[in-house]
């Protein structure tokens, strides 16, 4: 296969870049909350696949191309659908972490959680920051932008937010055992104002009555 | 390995259908978008479910269309921690 040394350092870069996105594209599958294949990603590996095909007809003499630039353009294009499932991986990645910290949360009231975790409030801005960074990276992913710092980026903000998730993961256990401590102190409190409303209308009756 | 070929018939009906003279042209041929226009039915993958050869997860329904995503993408981005 005659293969010219600019070829091969653009073949050599989808392979880095696959290995790069592989373990992102299988992880996002792995974490989703409903076990979901993400279309897009599988939609940008096929448009992928069908770029490094139409490279491998014509290196190997299945057919033939006159245009001098064909190979490169494709390769090209391929290169730019894997960043593209990387992008579409990472938006599903960042739509799940962010999803089961809500349903972690969800039950409580924001004091309990900052009594076990007292930077939440941090975390929290943190948190609503990623979102608007993924919200304007899928507007953009498709701009001129470098795609290689787009990705880099993309992939801090994804593993913030996973060290965020390990976080709560692990405070989970206390903040519940705190939610039923303070539960159980307001239940207590309710039922010594009951007995005391109840008291009181039991002597104001007695004193009424003499 | 001998060589897979399309019988004749097979050729007219896949030019006549996707609008080329040459099956060679076929190569460089775009496949179809995937988009919230052209969207994946759900309800036709579920009428071939049973006959799909291919990936279990994707024949079974274990997957968001494009509609779909995006509208979970919206809420949850958009959602706020108590």
């Amino acid at each position: 296969m005659d293969i010219s040394k600019e070829e091969f350092e653009k073949l050599k870069e989808i392979a880095e870049l696959y290995q790069v996105i592989k373990p992102i594209i299988i992880y996002s599958e792995e974490i989703d909350s409903y076990s979901n294949s993400n279309l897009q990603v599988i939609k940008e590996l096929r448009d992928a696949f069908d770029h490094i095909i139409r490279v491998i007809t014509i290196k190997t003499g299945v057919k033939s191309n006159n245009k001098s630039d064909y190979t490169m353009l494709n390769i090209e294009k391929s290169i730019g659908h894997v960043y593209r499932a990387g992008f579409d991986a990472l938006d599903g990645l960042v739509i799940s972490l962010k999803e089961d910290i809500l349903e972690m949360l969800k039950r409580y009231k924001s004091d309990i959680i900052v009594s076990i975790i007292p930077n939440y409030w941090k975390y929290r801005q943190e948190i609503n920051q990623i979102s608007i960074t993924t919200a304007e990276c899928r507007q953009n992913k498709d701009s001129g932008n470098d795609l290689k710092v787009l990705l880099s980026d993309y992939l801090k903000n994804a593993e913030n937010l996973k060290n965020i998730h390990n976080v709560f993961i692990n405070a989970m256990p206390l903040i519940e055992e705190k939610n039923k401590e303070v539960n159980k102190t307001k239940l207590i409190s309710n039922i010594i104002k009951f007995l005391g409303w109840f008291i009181a209308i039991i002597l104001a009756f007695l004193s009424i009555k003499q | 390995m001998e060589n897979i070929l399309l019988t004749q018939k097979a050729i007219d009906i896949i030019k006549k259908s996707i609008g080329v003279n040459n099956l060679s042209e076929v190569l460089d041929k775009e496949y179809k978008d995937i988009s919230e226009i052209n969207d994946i039915d759900k309800k036709r993958v579920k009428l071939y479910s049973n006959k799909i050869r291919g990936s279990v997860r994707l024949g079974s329904l274990n997957f968001l269309t494009i509609k779909e995503f995006n509208e979970r993408a919206d809420r949850i981005l958009n959602a706020q921690l108590p």
